[in-house]
Parts: structure tokens; C-alpha cells; sequence
């Protein structure tokens, strides 16, 4: 092949003196087609040592490949899990993840890049044609192919014979029936479940601040504090049952506001000294809120940004929830422990169809 | 018969015998000089495919350590701030798989990293695909594969996401578990069903386990099948140029070009998205530490793929009826259900309502 | 709150009055909540720091503080705020504020320590509050880093974030990052509650659990990233930040090699 004949065609579209373009091929929209651009040589295709320095290039690749791929498994040998080294820009990190990831990184990429790079430059550059055939059927084809059904439908009478077919399909509708039912035991039924949290077990419970598990006093906290808490006994239950089910409807917040600042609460007086208790777990979607702002009493939910104004029994300031967050009453026992005085009024967390 | 076929080498001998018995010359002669088009922009859907490959690869690995199991037990490992602290056995062996297996970071990173690749890289061949056109007659099918894979790739991920059993992977199940409940009729149901009663349960991880590892996965490698199989089938699309028209394809041999540059590039994005894995941090689970119904971290975000849910989620205004002793949790229903139902069908069906 | 039992929290009664008294006089709403419960430490102070701190009041607080520390429509009443909080707010160059924002930013301290201790000393005569702590408060030498962590996630991560790197708040308002907070500043603002902050009293968290807290942050500060660079440490958003710039931009850079004409 001379290299002439290699060079690129003239593109002579819109030029009439070209002689390029048969204007007799058009595509079936009548369309004209230009003919496929010629070949135009890659260097590796006309020079010899281009093509060699590419092979070498190529051999190098791979065998750069290969290498950063041995030393992943040295580095494997070499560090152990925990060791920390200093990475410039990156910081303190797992020696064993930055070697090990960075070679086999490296190896899995030279390899690859060498392959690509071979396909480039020595498997061949020229573009080859393939035609597509149409997908639909010939006439003769898909005239057999509606015979031989129909053939075969006839044949099997289900066109013929209705008390079979109506009772077949009768029969398979019922047949994802079982499949559904054997999921029936995958939870108990939700029965009163979601009303009632530990809190209602007993007609006082005690708050156990949850940080330090002390039982919490009134005077324990501060004007703009705030504990989270949970009912006494159920780090007990923990132990017992291993399920955090219960913390996830029983935790609370308390806060402690000037009474004077309490705009309005769910119950009549259900605050003590100014202290108020509110379900922690949001009426949105359940997450656990305590982003409490003291100075404006707002509760910010983390997840969706609901807001609550907890001096204002708790209303929806802002935000997608539709609820307020509910309210237990306090109190204090006898021997001057912080108590709540019962359930909640209403169900704790998400909404649910039979909350009503 | 042709003498040239009679095999004398032992290459030669391999292939006769499988010739004979499943006349593989007949598939070979028909497919190995297959014509495929060039252009950066075909390779996005390689670049999903080649992450599914790893993503299989480093689960497998994964679950050689993994435990899917909510049994609470105190942690003991090497990882100083969370020693004894409780926790399940997934988060448990998740610092496990970080810190005491070498390597074991590594893969964890490489499976995370490749599942925001897999996403990342369906949704771009899919703007590919759709500002193209390349959805239309005769593709339209496989465009409606493509968008049931990208919906099984966004529920593999939130799994996989879950999994661990770490602050924020657990402040997304919750969230999830909300938006179930609020499904009318049968949320509370199902909701109990999925979490073995009420939230969070001790099953959840084991139940999500088994759909992540085997049945999502299985359906997707399906799925994936049924789409390379009808790209295969169809052809490939092309850009208009010189010499293309409706009825050819232009491009490269399936062997060897295509063979060396899609080879290649499985290599280069295993080494892209390891060399990724071991200089940039994914999921530090170990800092979110383990979940509780009742903690939360400020700014707790999904994965990207799920961002447009719970974003619509956060504006939603905060509609809800009760009535009838029901709760109609609008606020929910239609950021969560309604919107993404609407959003895929008329995803799926667009080709089929598009005018060309 | 009268059956406080005095004597155990080393508080006199008649403080607590004052501090009511104080509050209701003034009617700020808005006032730098104090700790009712707080032990503020009798350190010497001088009265010739207490002059000291009354002039740089006067100089450069009172504009907006009042002139006795009553507040004005631009500053809270600082009475009962207690030396904590003057140390804390100044400490940390959170006062004073160079311009009305709707938050104090920490910035480098405008005054010495000794100024700040005068400043204290001068606030805290205006009415008694939370001291500054004691070293020994804040020694976490012995504190448990695992249950500080767990404290910490209980406590303080729904806002500073699960590494202390802060959070935003509603109308504008933040959680700041913790990365520069010293011991000190931590259980300041603890036992403070400055801006919204809630107050956590010794009470509330006593003193072993703070010094665990303590040493928790001071890991975060100082936590290596065993998995890389931590990207803010800002969970998934930095990570999408990363993935569709540089990791998907490296993938598509080889797609076009793969792609382009080879000359």
C-alpha cells in the first residue's frame, strides 16, 4: 500500500469539482450518504520504529503492571493492619490500605492502560463495516410462525375447551396466595404496640439521665439545660431482651425553661419548676431530636429540619412534620426523684395507618 | 471436509472437542468480528458493568468476615474510642474488617466506592442513552431493562448502605421505616414484617443481608444479561457521519481491538476505583460508631442516589389527615411513594409515549 | 428551686435570688442563661482586677452590654452570666462582636488573658455564675476515650456532628466545629450554654463524664484517617462532591483516550 493511497480522502461535500460524493447513494429517507472517510495511517502503521517504540511502550506497561501488582503483595507481607504513616496532602492513614491500595491500584491500572494502549496503536486502525439486518421477521417466517401457534392452540384446546381453562386460571390466581401468606410470620401483628411505650408501665417512673445513669432530681438541672433521658428500668430490659425497641419510643428530652417563658404545654401544669419533658424521637419519620436551641426553645430535627417550639407544647414551628412532639407529665416521689406521671397522650414517633 | 480443520495442535484439539460437542464454530464465526462503534460516550455503560464485576468481587470478599447479625456483644478490637462499647455484631465486624484484616478497609472502601461508581455511571449512560435517542424503535425494551436496573441498583445500594449498622446507616433505616409505616392499609404490616415487630429490631440486617447478597444482585446479573444480549442482538448505535447510515455499522472488530480496549478498560477502572479506595475515605463507620435509636450526628445525609428522596422528603409541605380513625400521611406518601412511582413509570414508558 | 441543698454545691442561696431577681427586673429574655447550679470557683481576685475589668468594660462592652451589664436591645444582660462564660466568649474572640451577626464567630482573641481574667472578675462581681474551671476540671489524663465517645454521640453529635466538625442550626444559626476548641473552652461552654447552646451543668454531666468528653473531642482532633483523606469529614456529600468531579472525571478522561483517533 502506498502512502499515497493512505492519505485522506478529499472531502469534497459541498464541492461540485470534488467528485467525492455519489449522489446517487441516498439512505431510505432520502437522505444523502457520504461515502466512508478513508483510512488515514497512524504513525505505528507507516513507520517501523513508531511501531516498535509502541510495542515497547506497551511491553513496559505491562511489566510496570506487574511489578506495582508484586509489591501489593509485599506490602501485604510488609505492614501490618493498624500501622500509621504521614501522607503529604492526605494525612495520617492506614499504611497497609495506602500501599496496598495505591500498588494494586497502580498494577490493575498499567495493565489495563497497556492493553489500550496496544489496541491503539498495533491491532489495526482501520474501521470495518458490519451490516444490520432487519429485526422484524420475513413474510415467510412469521406466516409459519402464527400458523404453527395457532396449530398448537388448537391442538391443545384451550380455545375449545372453557371449563379447563376457566378452572386453570382459576387455579393460578390462587397460586401466589401461599407465597404471601408463609411471609406471615416475618413480625408479630402490630396490635397496640406502637401506643405504648415504658413510660405507662408504672403510674411514676423515675428519669435516669442517660449520660451519667443517675437518677435525675429537679435541682439537677439548669434554667436553658437539657438532659437526655430515658425511663428507669430499661437499661435493665436491655440486658434482658438485647432490643433496642424500647429506646426507640421511650427516650426523652428534658428541658428546663423559666416557667415564665412556658407559652403553653399539652397537659395543664405537666412541666415541674419549669422543667418539661418531650419524646425524643421525632413524629416525622422517628428520628431522635435533641438539637435543642435554649434561647429559643426551638427543637431542630437533624433529618428533614422539622422544628418544634418545646415553650409552645411542642408545635410545629417548621418543617415537614405534621405533629407536635408529645409530652409526658411530671412530677416529683417522695423521696425527691423526678417522675412522669404516665404515658404519653398519644402514640410516640412516625405516623402509622391505624393511628387515627 | 476440509482438510484445514482437522486439529493437529492441542489448542486445536480444546476446541474440536467442544466444536463437537456444542459447535462453538458456529457462534464464534457468526460474533468474533462483531463491528462496534467508537466513542467515549458508548463506554459509560461499560464503566457500570466493569463496577458491578468489582462490586461482585469485593462482596464476595466482604462476606468472608462479615456477620449479619444484630446480637448485641461489646466490642474488644484494637479501635481504642469504641472499646467497650455495645454494639451489634455487624457494626462489630465491620471494625473488625477495617482493622484487623489487611486489606479488609481496603475492600470495604473498593465495595462502597464502586457502588457510587455503578450508580454514578448508570444514571450518565442513561442521559447517554436518552439525549441520544437512543432509546427508540427497536430499543425501547432494553430501555425499559435499564431503567429496572437502575432502580435495583439504587435498593442493592441503600442495603448495602445499611448493612453496617453505624450511626448514619441506621438514622437511614429509620427514616425508611417511617416512610413504610406510612403507607396506608398495609404499612404498619409491613413495616412489622421487614423488622421482625417493631423498630429496630434484631433482623433487619440479617433479612436485608440476604436480599443484598443474593436475590437483588441475581436479579440484576440477570437483567444485566438480558440487556448486553439485546445490545448484542440489536447493534450497537452509532453518530451520523460519513459512511453511516440506518443499515451499517461502523467501528472496530470484536476481536481483537474491542477485546484489548473493553479488557483493558475492566482493568483501568478496578485500578481507578482502587487507587481511589486507598487515598480517599469512604463511610468511616468507626467515627459515626454504633447505632442507637436514640443518637444522631448533625448533617446525617444518604448516599447521593437517594439525596432527590430525601430532599423531596425535607420540602414537602406537612399535609396529614386523620379520620375515620386513620392517618393519611400525605407529608410522606407522596414525596416518597407517589413522586418516585410517577418519576420511574413515566421513566420506563417514556419511549413508548415520546414522539419521534 | 429553693430546696437545692447549699452546702453540697458550695452555692449560696441568696445568689439564686439575685439571679431571679436580676433576671425579672431586667426582663432579658435573651440573657446569657446561667447555671443555676454551677460552682463558681472563689479564685483570688483582686479588686484592683475588678477596676482593671470595669474600665475595659466600660471601654469596650458596655456599648452594647449596658453600662452596668444590664444589656441593651443589641446585648444581653451579662449579670449571673458567671466568669465562665466571659472567659469562654472572649476566650475564643466570640466577643466582642465586630458587627451585628446572628451568631458570634469564634476569631482570634481581641484581648490578653490577663485582660479577659480582669473582665471576669469584673462580670462575675456583678452577679455570681459558673466559674472558669479549675485545671484540674479538664485534665482528661485519665478520662475514658470510649465513653466520651458514647457520651459524646449522646450529648453533642445531633449537633457538632458525629466528628465534631459542627452543623447548621435553623435561621442561620450553627453548631461550630470543635477542631479548635480547647479543654478548657469545651467545659466553659458546657457548664455556659453560650449562644444556643443548651447548658449542661455538673449536675447534668458531672465532671468525670465531661473530662471523658474531653478527651473524646480531643481524639476527633487529632484522629488519623486510617482510609485516606477524610474529605471534612462531612459523611456522604463531600464523598458525591468527589465522585462526580474527580473520580468520574478520571473514569471519562479514559473513556475519551479510549475513544479518540489514534494518530
Amino acid at each position: 500500500m502506498s502512502e499515497q493511497s493512505n492519505l485522506p480522502a478529499t472531502h469534497g461535500a459541498h464541492d461540485n469539482h470534488g467528485g467525492e460524493v455519489d449522489y446517487a447513494t441516498r439512505d431510505e429517507r432520502g437522505r444523502y450518504i457520504l461515502p466512508l472517510e478513508e483510512h488515514t495511517p497512524r504513525i505505528t502503521d507507516i513507520d517501523p520504529r513508531a511501531a516498535k517504540r509502541a510495542e515497547r511502550q506497551v511491553a513496559w506497561l505491562f511489566t510496570l503492571g506487574g511489578a506495582c501488582l508484586a509489591g501489593g503483595v509485599a506490602a501485604y507481607v510488609a505492614f501490618d493492619s493498624r500501622e500509621l504513616i504521614s501522607v503529604p496532602t492526605i494525612g495520617r492513614v492506614s499504611a497497609s490500605n495506602f500501599w496496598l491500595g495505591t500498588l494494586i491500584g497502580l498494577g490493575s491500572f498499567f495493565i489495563g492502560a497497556a492493553a489500550i494502549h496496544w489496541a491503539r496503536r498495533l491491532m489495526p486502525g482501520e474501521e470495518a463495516v458490519d451490516h444490520r439486518h432487519p429485526l422484524r421477521g420475513d413474510e415467510q417466517s412469521r406466516a409459519s410462525a402464527i400458523e404453527q401457534f395457532k396449530r398448537g392452540a388448537a391442538e391443545s384446546g384451550f380455545l375449545s375447551r372453557p371449563l379447563v381453562r376457566r378452572t386453570m386460571l382459576g387455579a393460578m390466581a390462587l397460586f401466589p396466595l401461599p407465597l404471601v401468606v408463609l411471609l406471615g410470620d416475618l413480625g408479630p401483628s402490630p396490635k397496640e404496640k406502637l401506643r405504648h411505650t415504658m413510660w405507662g408501665d408504672k403510674r411514676m417512673t423515675r428519669i435516669v439521665n442517660q449520660g451519667s445513669g443517675e437518677l435525675v432530681r429537679p435541682e439537677d438541672m439548669a434554667v436553658g439545660g437539657l438532659i437526655n433521658a430515658i425511663p428507669e428500668g430499661l437499661e435493665r430490659i436491655q440486658e434482658e431482651t438485647g432490643t433496642q425497641n424500647e429506646r426507640a419510643k421511650s427516650s426523652i428530652i428534658l428541658v428546663r425553661m423559666n416557667p415564665s417563658e412556658i407559652k403553653a404545654q399539652q397537659g395543664e401544669g405537666w412541666d415541674y419548676e419549669g422543667i418539661l419533658a418531650y419524646s425524643k424521637i421525632c413524629t416525622h419519620v422517628g428520628c431522635p431530636i435533641s438539637l435543642y436551641q435554649q434561647r429559643t426553645h426551638a427543637l431542630l430535627c437533624p433529618c428533614h429540619q422539622s422544628t418544634f417550639d418545646l415553650s409552645d407544647a411542642g408545635r410545629v414551628v417548621f418543617g415537614p412534620a405534621a405533629r407536635h412532639m408529645p409530652q409526658l407529665r411530671l412530677g416529683v416521689d417522695a423521696e425527691g426523684y423526678l417522675v412522669a406521671l404516665g404515658d404519653f397522650a398519644e402514640p410516640v414517633g412516625p405516623s402509622f395507618w391505624e393511628r387515627g | 471436509m476440509s482438510n484445514s480443520t482437522i486439529p493437529t495442535t492441542p489448542q486445536g484439539k480444546a476446541a474440536d472437542f467442544l466444536d463437537e460437542r456444542l459447535s462453538i464454530s458456529k457462534a464464534i464465526k457468526s460474533n468474533i468480528s462483531k463491528v462496534f462503534p467508537d466513542h467515549w460516550s458508548f463506554m459509560l455503560g461499560e464503566v457500570a458493568l466493569y463496577s458491578f464485576i468489582i462490586l461482585l468481587l469485593s462482596g464476595t470478599y466482604l462476606t468472608l468476615f462479615f456477620k449479619p447479625s444484630m446480637v448485641e456483644v461489646i466490642y474488644n478490637g484494637p479501635y481504642v474510642p469504641l472499646k467497650g462499647v455495645k454494639m451489634s455484631e455487624a457494626f462489630a465486624s465491620t471494625l473488625h474488617i477495617s482493622f484487623d484484616v489487611r486489606g479488609g478497609l481496603l475492600m470495604r472502601q473498593i465495595h462502597h466506592w464502586a457502588a457510587l461508581f455503578f450508580i454514578g455511571a448508570m444514571s450518565i449512560h442513561m442521559f447517554r442513552v436518552f439525549f441520544t435517542g437512543a432509546f427508540r424503535k427497536p430499543r425501547e425494551l432494553n430501555w425499559v431493562i435499564g431503567t429496572v436496573l437502575v432502580l435495583l441498583g439504587i435498593v442493592e445500594g441503600f442495603m448495602g448502605y445499611s448493612l453496617p449498622d453505624d450511626l448514619l446507616s441506621g438514622t437511614g433505616l429509620r427514616i425508611t421505616q417511617g416512610i413504610i409505616a406510612a403507607v396506608p392499609v398495609v404499612g404498619t404490616y409491613v413495616s412489622f414484617g421487614l423488622f421482625g415487630g417493631e423498630f429496630p429490631g434484631q433482623d433487619v440486617v440479617s433479612r436485608f443481608y440476604t436480599l443484598h447478597i443474593l436475590l437483588i444482585p441475581g436479579l440484576i446479573l440477570a437483567l444485566v444479561g438480558a440487556h448486553l444480549m439485546m445490545v448484542w442482538y440489536q447493534k450497537h448505535t452509532q453518530w451520523p457521519g460519513p459512511g453511516r447510515t440506518e443499515n451499517n455499522v461502523v467501528g472496530y472488530r470484536l476481536f481483537p481491538v474491542y477485546t484489548a480496549k473493553a479488557g483493558g478498560f475492566f482493568f483501568v477502572v478496578l485500578g481507578l476505583t482502587t487507587l481511589i479506595s486507598a487515598l480517599v475515605t469512604i463511610n468511616p463507620v468507626w467515627m459515626f460508631g454504633p447505632y442507637t435509636p436514640d443518637q444522631i450526628s448533625a448533617g446525617s445525609q444518604p448516599d447521593w442516589y437517594m439525596g432527590f428522596l430525601d430532599g423531596a422528603v425535607r420540602v414537602m409541605p406537612n399535609w396529614e389527615i386523620s379520620a375515620f380513625g386513620h392517618t393519611l400521611s400525605l407529608n410522606l406518601i407522596i414525596p416518597a411513594i407517589v413522586l418516585p412511582g410517577i418519576m420511574t413509570t413515566l421513566l420506563g414508558l417514556y419511549p413508548f409515549v415520546s414522539v419521534d | 428551686m429553693a430546696n437545692i441543698s447549699g452546702s453540697r454545691r458550695r452555692r449560696p442561696y441568696a445568689s439564686a435570688l439575685l439571679l431571679l431577681t436580676a433576671l425579672t427586673t431586667t426582663g432579658a429574655a435573651y440573657a446569657v442563661t446561667t447555671s443555676a447550679i454551677a460552682n463558681p470557683r472563689t479564685s483570688e481576685v483582686t479588686a484592683a482586677q475588678i477596676q482593671e475589668g470595669k474600665r475595659l468594660f466600660t471601654e469596650g462592652c458596655s456599648s452594647c452590654h449596658g453600662l452596668a451589664g444590664q444589656g441593651g436591645s443589641s446585648g444581653p444582660s451579662l449579670i449571673g452570666v458567671g466568669a465562665a462564660a466571659v472567659d469562654f466568649q472572649v476566650g475564643t474572640g466570640r466577643m466582642p462582636m465586630a458587627q451585628a451577626q446572628v451568631q458570634a464567630m469564634r476569631k482570634d482573641p481581641v484581648y490578653t488573658q490577663a485582660e479577659i481574667d480582669a473582665l471576669a472578675a469584673y462580670v462575675s462581681s456583678l452577679g455570681a455564675g459558673p466559674g472558669v474551671p479549675d485545671p484540674s476540671q479538664y485534665d482528661f489524663s485519665n478520662a475514658n476515650v470510649a465513653r466520651g465517645g458514647e457520651i459524646y454521640r449522646l450529648n453533642c453529635s445531633q449537633c457538632h456532628n458525629y466528628a465534631g466538625k459542627g452543623g447548621a442550626l435553623s435561621d442561620g444559626k450553627y453548631a461550630p466545629t470543635l477542631m479548635k476548641a480547647t479543654p478548657k473552652q469545651i467545659y466553659e461552654a458546657m457548664i455556659t450554654g453560650p449562644q444556643g447552646m443548651p447548658v449542661f451543668s455538673d449536675a447534668q454531666i458531672p465532671a468525670k463524664d465531661k473530662q471523658d468528653i474531653i478527651a473524646y473531642i480531643d481524639y476527633l482532633q487529632n484522629a488519623p484517617d486510617p482510609g485516606g483523606a477524610a474529605l471534612g469529614r462531612f459523611g456522604p456529600v463531600t464523598e458525591t462532591v468527589f465522585l462526580f468531579t474527580a473520580a468520574i472525571g478520571a473514569v471519562i478522561a479514559v473513556t475519551i483516550w479510549i475513544g479518540a483517533k489514534s494518530r
